[in-house]
């Protein structure tokens, strides 16, 4: 399965990133620059739902790891909505849910909905979300 | 990826490069071994075969580098390992549900699902560096466990080698990257590192005892395999040139070195010149005392108590070369006599390598105990074979060697590792037990690499509803039955027993008369007294064994009927402890002391000529302790009675006051039933009848003890309520009831109306402890109550006006039959009750109706619920 990639600004300096299917070697290499575009457009950081992910290679775990550390260096945010169990699992035997700053969906707000972001609101000030330029949707 | 560097206790950090190593390989493990657990089983299998189908494909070379880089065994049988490794233990494994569900069982509600365990780390011994590598790597793939492989640093190239082609074609086939790990240049700090990583979730650890201690010293769980050493009986009756050729077979083998070889003969003195014979016609060579010194300072190191490196894997010529003696060039095993086990005897030991000890004994048990001692001398747990036609020397050495294989009639090498002489699981790991420190005897297989969830749904064991399968009621039953039926049951003899005011009213003399004229003989037993006791159970039970009868009547009120019922037990079964039998128990079919089934010698008849105890269909026995005073319910459907015969005629003659409080006994049986956890739908409509029976005619039957009617009414209820309560059981109200009377001398019936209205408040309120029951889903006493007065026709708008109804009906009730309101009323003294309230709350608590109770009772819940009896405050 492709990976979809959507993005959009969920207020202004944040983006929102959608990835869903199989972030294996194949999609990671594909997709990973789109992402990190999107992050080196942002002004403050991305948000990347996890919620349709199905599965996750070790090139998945890396991409997402990559981008944790160029977010940091850059002094954005990057922040993971929880995939679903059988995918944050994954995470956890790998101890990588203590590297990654995971949230709730609806912490942030379902990808294709207008909406505002609550828990990291101290990061995050909430606005509408809006479509980015590139129209990566 | 260095991110996933894995943090760790700081202790082993100081090791520097070594934990570095450590670190990388099983952090990378442990990011496959997240990434294994999302595989399912078609793609975890299609990842096995591909790994086993590679180590197969090149078993021949790595045969060979095994065998050039250890300078060890025979590089022809490490081709066989290394193909067994894979086609063998894959055959075993390849249909072996090893992901997710793996067993759903509707009979148990079990569901099992697998789960990897993580990052297992596989420690390879040099004796098999390669085979090893390949079989745990089998296993961890098809577990989807990842798996750091630790060589032994004198084989550590081809072990690599092995572990390199499982992985690759694992990877090519789809499984997770760094799913198999090795360490490339091996050493004792590396593999004690990786042991001591607290990411590792298992060691599979194979090699010497040092190497297996480290793994359980560890602090991670280890599967560890050590030394065997392996005694083989020959016993007299041994097929004598199969057991020379398997153990030839078994001992060259590689030259020995699989570690459940066999290293000593055991020999039966009658078979030992024809062995020797064999043995030396095959290629075996007997040291010359001289030699055997020479041979043992060779092959052991008697400064390290241990075998010598030198030997391990060398043929018996290089051995013999070694130890400086000259023996014939077909020579294929170097075998020495030996006097005994221990460091005296340095051949006696393990010796991974063509050399096996050699003793006679003289019989079986000798040969037995010898082979023990062997075990003992550092083999303990591991391997032991005989050799034998005769299943009782099997069957001897069997029981007593403390063993994880016994193989009979069989090589050792190849039987130990199963799947080619035997069923047992094909594999190169071999626990060995509590007596090699080990947590298994098992082969060890796919099954010891996953952790395994039950879940468990929520069950419902199978009830039932049993009563006598024939019950004959109405008035005029009595003598009809004995008139139309009786010699229909093929009674010879029947014994008759009751109380003394049965054979005054002629009751009993009736009975008689009728068996009589069905040409059955008969005996009376009429000394049973209120409150029958043990004594009084066991002087009937004599009576019976001297009688002799194959009918047992038990005519009168619930004392004789109870009576009867024991002494039937005593009689059938004269055996049996009244101690162990009156043990509480919370299911029936789960007891510590199993009931004896009774019917054997005579059947059982009841006639109650009271309306109260139900006795005549339910599965109990009353009898009293009379150096206690205590009463024990005796409780078995065994006990139920073949024929109850409900004849209200017989209670006619019943006073007053006795049909009061039957009367409340039977409304305490219906009432307790019908709010208890075991309640069902088979007897709800029978407490429910019986409770409106008692509401309607005790009263009349205690004002004009004529009428036949209301006499006619609480006989059944009686019955029927004894229908129910021996099928939902009883409570708290019985519970009190049976000490109280016991202690105060109250009857039993006044005394279970003293405790009813305030047993009945207790069980209402909101349970403070909850009755474990599967079938009682919630509490639900209060609105049973309630049910049962809306079924009396009160008041029951609310469960709470209900259970106020029934209350009140019952101390209405009370009020007709003239049955005090209170204990205190009863005539208990104030002193004398409150000296004993507590003892009566404590026997109460261990009675065996408690458990059945809607509300599971505190001591001080009774004690409260006594007090409120009383009538006063405490």
């Amino acid at each position: 399965m492709a990976v979809r990639v959507v993005a959009g600004e969920l207020q202004p300096g944040i983006r929102v990133v959608a990835l869903s299917g199989r972030l294996d070697m194949e999609c990671a290499e594909a997709d990973y620059p789109v992402v990190r575009d999107a992050l080196e457009e942002s002004a403050a950081g991305i948000v990347v739902h996890l919620g349709a992910v199905e599965f996750v290679s070790s090139s998945g775990f890396r991409m997402l790891l990559t981008l944790h550390q160029e977010a940091r260096a850059a002094g954005k945010v990057m922040i993971l909505t929880r995939p679903r169990p059988s995918v944050y699992k994954i995470f956890k035997v790998a101890a990588l849910d203590t590297k990654l700053p995971f949230c709730e969906e609806h912490e942030v707000g379902p990808i294709d909905a207008h909406c505002q972001l609550s828990a990291f609101s101290s990061q995050l000030s909430a606005v509408s979300h809006q479509p980015s330029e590139k129209g990566i949707l | 990826m260095t991110e996933a560097t894995f943090e760790r206790s700081s202790p082993t950090r100081a090791a520097g490069a070594v934990c570095q190593t450590a670190d990388e390989l099983v952090g990378q493990a442990r990011e496959a071994a997240a990434i294994f657990t999302q595989y399912g089983q078609e793609e975890t299998d299609r990842i096995v075969y591909a790994a086993a189908k590679a180590g197969a494909r090149r078993r021949v070379e790595l045969a060979r580098m095994a065998a050039e880089e250890t300078g060890m065994g025979v590089m022809e049988d490490k081709v066989i390992k290394n193909l067994f490794a894979t086609e063998y233990v894959y055959d075993d494994i390849r249909n072996v549900k090893t992901v997710g569900l793996v067993s759903d069982c509707p009979r148990t509600g079990l569901m099992e699902y697998a789960e990897p365990l993580g990052v297992v780390l596989g420690v390879i011994p040099v004796t098999n560096p390669t085979s090893t590598a390949m079989f745990k790597s089998l296993l961890s793939l098809k577990t989807r466990n990842a798996i750091v492989i630790s060589p032994s640093p004198n084989a550590a190239r081809c072990t690599v080698e092995a572990a390199r082609t499982m992985y690759e074609a694992a990877l090519s086939a789809g499984a997770p990257e760094y799913c198999i790990r090795w360490v490339e240049q091996p050493s004792r700090e590396i593999t004690q590192a990786l042991m001591k990583h607290p990411k590792v979730s298992l060691i599979l650890a194979t090699g010497g005892m040092g190497l297996v201690q480290a793994a359980y010293s560890s602090g991670t769980p280890a599967i560890g395999v050590g030394p065997g050493n392996v005694p083989v009986y020959i016993h007299r009756s041994a097929d004598l040139k199969r057991a020379v050729n398997d153990i030839l077979m078994s001992k060259t083998f590689d030259n020995g070195m699989i570690c459940a070889s066999e290293q000593s003969l055991v020999v039966d003195q009658q078979i030992e010149q024809a062995l020797v014979e064999r043995l030396v016609s095959q290629g075996a060579y007997f040291l010359a005392p001289e030699e055997i010194a020479r041979v043992a300072a060779v092959a052991i190191d008697s400064e390290r108590d241990c075998m010598s490196p030198r030997v391990v894997g060398q043929s018996a010529q290089r051995i013999a070369e070694l130890a400086g003696i000259r023996v014939p060039e077909d020579t294929r095993v170097l075998i020495a006599r030996l006097g005994g086990v221990g460091p005296v005897y340095p051949l006696s030991r393990e010796k991974l390598c063509p050399i096996l000890g050699f003793y006679t004994v003289r019989t079986v048990a000798e040969g037995v105990n010898l082979s023990s001692d062997l075990m003992h001398y550092g083999g303990l747990g591991h391997t032991a074979a005989i050799f034998s036609e005769d299943p009782h020397a099997v069957e001897e050495f069997s029981e007593t060697i403390n063993a994880g294989r016994i193989l009979v009639n069989s090589p050792s090498a190849h039987g130990a590792i199963g799947g080619i002489y035997n069923r047992i699981h094909p594999s190169l790991t071999l626990g060995c037990g509590a007596g090699g420190k080990n947590v298994t005897t098992d082969n060890v297989t796919v099954s010891h690499l996953l952790n395994l969830k039950r879940v468990s749904r929520r069950m419902v064991n199978m009830r039932w509803f049993r009563v006598p399968p024939r019950i004959y009621f109405e008035p005029g039953a009595l003598d009809e039955f004995f008139r139309e039926e009786i010699t229909h049951f093929g009674a010879r003899r029947a014994m008759i027993v009751c109380s003394g005011s049965a054979v005054r009213l002629g009751t009993a003399a009736r009975v008689e008369a009728y068996l009589r004229q069905a040409g059955i003989a008969t005996a009376v037993f009429s000394d049973v007294t209120p409150d029958p006791t043990i004594d009084g159970i066991e002087q009937g039970a004599r009576a019976m064994r001297k009688f002799q009868p194959d009918l047992i009547v038990a005519l009168g009120g619930g004392s004789p009927i109870d009576a009867a019922k024991a002494m039937w037990l005593f009689y059938e079964h004269p055996d049996v402890s009244f101690d162990d039998l009156k043990l509480r128990f919370m299911d029936v079919r789960k007891r510590v002391v199993p009931f004896p089934p009774l019917g054997k010698k005579a059947m059982f008849i009841a006639i109650p000529t009271t309306s109260g105890t139900g006795a005549e269909v339910t599965a109990f026995s009353v009898v009293t302790d009379e150096r206690t005073g205590v009463k024990y319910p005796l409780a078995d459907y065994a006990l139920t009675p073949d024929v109850a015969i409900v004849d209200p005629n017989l209670t006619l003659s019943t006073p007053p006051s006795v049909t009061a409080d039957t009367g409340m006994d039977v409304l305490a049986h219906a009432l307790e039933s019908y709010v208890s956890v075991m309640a069902s739908d088979y007897t709800d409509p029978l407490a429910l009848r019986a409770i409106q029976l008692v509401f309607q005619y005790l009263p009349l039957a205690y004002k004009d003890g004529a009428s036949a009617l209301a006499r006619e009414k609480v006989h059944n209820a009686s019955t029927i309520a004894g229908m129910a309560f021996t099928n939902a059981m009883l409570g708290v109200n019985h519970c009190l009831a049976h000490i109280l009377g016991a202690t105060f001398g109250i009857p039993h019936g006044r005394a279970n109306a003293l405790v009813m209205i305030p047993v009945i408040r207790f069980n209402a309120a909101p349970p403070k402890k909850f009755v474990s029951y599967p079938k009682y889903e919630f509490p639900q006493a209060r609105e049973r109550y309630a049910e049962i007065a809306k079924a009396l026709g009160l008041d029951a708008s609310t469960p709470e006006k209900g259970c106020e109804s029934l209350m009140e009906a019952v101390a209405g009730l009370k009020a007709k039959l003239d049955i005090p309101p209170t204990i205190r009323e009863a005539g208990v003294a104030r002193p004398d009750f409150e000296a004993k309230v507590r003892h009566l709350a404590e026997v109460a608590f261990d009675d065996q109706c408690v458990g059945t109770n809607p509300s599971y009772p505190l001591v001080d819940d009774l004690v409260r619920v006594l007090w409120e009896a009383y009538g006063d405050a405490p």
